[in-house]
């Protein structure tokens, strides 16, 4: 079983004056139980792979799985997670009114909720901030519910979009602890990032996308040399594909 | 339903922190309460007055949380990228907007449900008599707010805020001056003028169906009958109105 | 989304938009029935049409205490305000009194046309404004035959006063319809109302002695005859 599978996924955004193509024909494969990084510069579409997998915009052609089922089906939704790049949240909303509100939306019964949002809450470290609206709080503390939110209904599957850019150093340990925490307990994570240290770190496979199109996917310690660093070998990738 | 309601709750939550809704409020009540120091020019006329003053304030208060809770509810979901965690969860469009216009509705409702005991209690202590028949204009207030809600939401589902919200008072104004097409149409010589008034007239919402307050205010006996037919008439029309937001909002990318 | 699922819910609201023609007629029906139908309004004011006659009821209150005494010219714009407060709000009975009380002197005939619009808008309208018009019609216009039928309406009324039928009986007396008033004389003589028993007892003499004098009908002078010695 593929936690993620896509087949000849494009995406093309139409423009006023020019179209854009955001994804061209991408197959991509991601096994389960790993931490598989999703690559790429600036505007090579990675952001637009996940908004497409989740439903947020419909592919142009082609189609996509998740954990077997196609996208579109309204259950899969039940299994997985999404933290936003940036996440939004609503602002008046403390973190336990807003995690009872997304356990709500998973029809989580209301002791289980209850019991559950504790242990989130203890999880991220804002057991003391539970009453506190969002509005109140840093990057790194939303960072921190985001990954609350993520979790509330025990998903099999979890996609982060740049879950580590724009977090002092502490907050980078505490989100990349966070994520091999939940690889531990079996669970998939697909998630993007600049950061090509820590993703060397974390992922057990990567994934490199450059103009909307995979170059590279594989499993880390089979594509790099050894003493070869990831940043080289995306450099070296990037190049060859004309970057 | 249950998300339905969960999306509704939070719609609720969102907007009742809003400290726009209670400045609307509070100034209709203020505005009602003065309403009471008028009787030395108004040559025995008071409690018309004080009446026709607190059924127009409530309306226009309804009218106003009406269109800005509708007119922003998805907008603003949409601007600041919360819809994008919440479509990611096992929620359909049709219950995000459901959700949306039914929390719209209840901020709408207990605003004026806020409005209209406070009205009543200050007509009473004013003539020293409980006018409990008020509540009959009010009823249609209620459904004319739920009407505007659902218009809001409409354009909110292709419009920004701001838009939409202009448009909604555009229909507002159009919704009380439509009974007059018919009136106009008839000196028409040119039956396609003759259509064109005509299918305007049954499009746009007819909102003078609403509008029982001068006979309230006068005593005169507004029939239950009527209050039913329009009550029906304004759920249709919303009915009408949320249907075709669910078809433009369907096909809505939120990347 | 699948573009028949798209295609049924335009559909649906197409047929429901269909399905409030006829739910708007009936509902035009009912508020006609119950006096309730919209009028069209020459200038407008989105639903707040009583408050706006609120408004200009308390600006002419204001402008008639600031007038020392009115004439023709004030008249006239006492008159205009009243038809615009009337317009806006045609079931303030108060103001079709006020206004045309106060313009009745020098305007009677314009005062005579807020009665009628009191009375053409307010079915339930009682007995006072009609009372009131057929006073104006008789001591201003000294119209009498107009005066009579203001007073026929008022005195229609449930629990309206004896007084509206006697005045009738009197305008129809001094319009020279003199058949009328004799019959209108009788019935208030034949009531249980002791004052209009004794005031029309003098009347019926007064007018039957008319009859005697002036009319050529025969059937009318036997009656008249008839009525004197029943009299006397």
């Amino acid at each position: 079983m593929l936690a993620i599978k896509t087949e000849h996924l494009t995406k093309i955004f139409k423009g006023r004056e020019k179209e854009t193509r955001a994804l061209e024909d991408l197959n991509l494969q991601v096994s389960p139980n790993q931490i598989y990084g999703f690559l790429g510069p600036n505007g090579a579409g990675k952001t637009t792979t996940i908004n497409v997998l989740l439903g947020l915009t419909a592919p142009t052609t082609g189609t996509a799985w998740i954990l077997e089922k196609q996208i579109g089906d309204i259950e899969i939704k039940q299994k997985i997670g999404f933290l936003p790049q940036s996440p939004y949240f609503y602002e008046s909303f403390s973190p336990v009114e807003l995690l009872n509100f997304y356990g709500k939306i998973f029809k989580i019964p209301r002791k289980e909720r209850c019991k559950k949002i504790e242990e989130l809450l203890d999880m991220v470290g804002l057991t003391d901030s539970r009453k506190i609206p969002l509005r109140k709080f840093s990057r790194g503390m939303l960072q921190r519910i985001g990954i609350a939110q993520t979790l509330i209904n025990d998903p099999d599957l979890v996609f982060f979009d740049e879950p580590i850019a724009g977090l002092d150093p502490v907050g980078r340990k505490e989100v990349m602890d966070t994520i091999l925490n939940i690889k531990k307990q079996g669970r998939t994570v697909f998630f993007c990032s600049h950061v090509l240290h820590d993703v060397e770190m974390l992922c057990d496979s990567i994934g490199i996308l450059h103009k909307g199109q995979l170059i590279v996917s594989g499993k880390l310690k089979d594509l790099l040399k050894p003493k070869e660093s990831l940043e080289e070998y995306f450099l070296k990738s990037i190049e060859k594909k004309g970057g | 339903m249950n998300i339905i309601l969960t999306i509704a709750q939070g719609a609720y939550q969102k907007v009742i922190k809003s400290k726009i809704l209670y400045v609307i409020v509070v100034f209709c009540l203020l505005a009602i309460a003065y309403s009471t120091l008028y009787s030395a020019v108004t040559a025995g006329e008071e409690t018309k007055l004080m009446k026709d003053i607190g059924l127009a304030g409530i309306a226009v208060a309804a009218m106003l949380i009406s269109i800005m809770v509708g007119s922003t509810a998805i907008p603003t979901e949409i601007e600041s990228r919360t819809i994008q965690t919440l479509i990611s969860k096992p929620v359909r469009k049709h219950e995000f907007i459901l959700g949306q216009f039914l929390g719209a509705v209840y901020v709408a409702l207990l605003s004026i449900a806020i409005m209209a005991i406070g009205f009543i209690i200050i007509l009473a202590i004013k003539t020293h008599a409980l006018n409990l028949v008020m509540f009959r204009p009010l009823i249609l207030v209620c459904f004319e707010a739920i009407v505007l809600v659902a218009v809001s939401v409409l354009f909110s589902t292709f419009c920004s805020s701001m838009v939409s919200s202009i448009l909604a008072i555009v229909v507002y104004i159009a919704g009380h001056l439509s009974y007059q097409i018919p009136f106009l149409v008839e000196k028409a010589g040119n039956a396609v003028t003759k259509f064109a008034g005509l299918l305007l007239y049954y499009i746009l919402p007819n909102l003078q169906y609403f509008n029982v307050k001068a006979p309230a205010a006068h005593g005169i006996y507004v029939p239950w009958g009527l209050i039913f037919g329009v009550i029906l008439y304004g759920v249709i029309y919303a009915a009408i109105m949320l249907l075709v937001s669910l078809v433009i909002f369907k096909n809505k990318d939120f990347a | 989304m699948k573009s028949s699922e798209r295609l049924v819910q335009i559909i649906v609201a197409i047929m429901l938009l269909v399905g409030l023609m006829p739910l708007g007629n009936t509902l035009n029906n009912i508020k006609e029935d119950a006096g309730l139908a919209d009028r069209f309004i020459q200038r407008p004011v989105l639903g707040f049409d009583s408050i706006a006659s609120d408004v200009l009821w308390v600006k002419t209150i204001q402008y008639m205490a600031g007038v020392k005494k009115i004439d023709v010219k004030s008249a006239n714009i006492i008159y205009e305000m009243f038809e615009r407060i009337t317009d806006l709000d045609p079931l303030f009975t108060t103001a079709y009194t006020f206004g045309a009380l106060a313009v009745s002197n020098k305007s009677p005939a314009k005062a005579l046309t807020l009665f009628d619009k009191a009375i053409a808008h307010n079915p339930d309208i009682g007995w006072r404004i009609p009372m009131f018009a057929g006073v104006v019609s008789m001591h201003n216009m000294k119209n009498y035959d107009k005066s009579a039928e203001y007073f026929a309406l008022a005195s229609k009324v449930k629990d309206s006063p004896m007084l509206l039928k006697r005045m009738r009986a009197l305008a129809k007396s001094r319009a020279g319809d003199l058949g009328t008033a004799l019959i209108l004389w009788e019935s208030l003589y034949n009531s249980s109302d002791s004052v209009s028993v004794q005031i029309a007892r003098r009347e019926l003499v007064r007018v039957a002695a008319e009859i005697l004098k002036t009319s050529t009908d025969n059937k009318l002078r036997n009656k008249a005859d008839r009525i004197i010695k029943e009299i006397l």
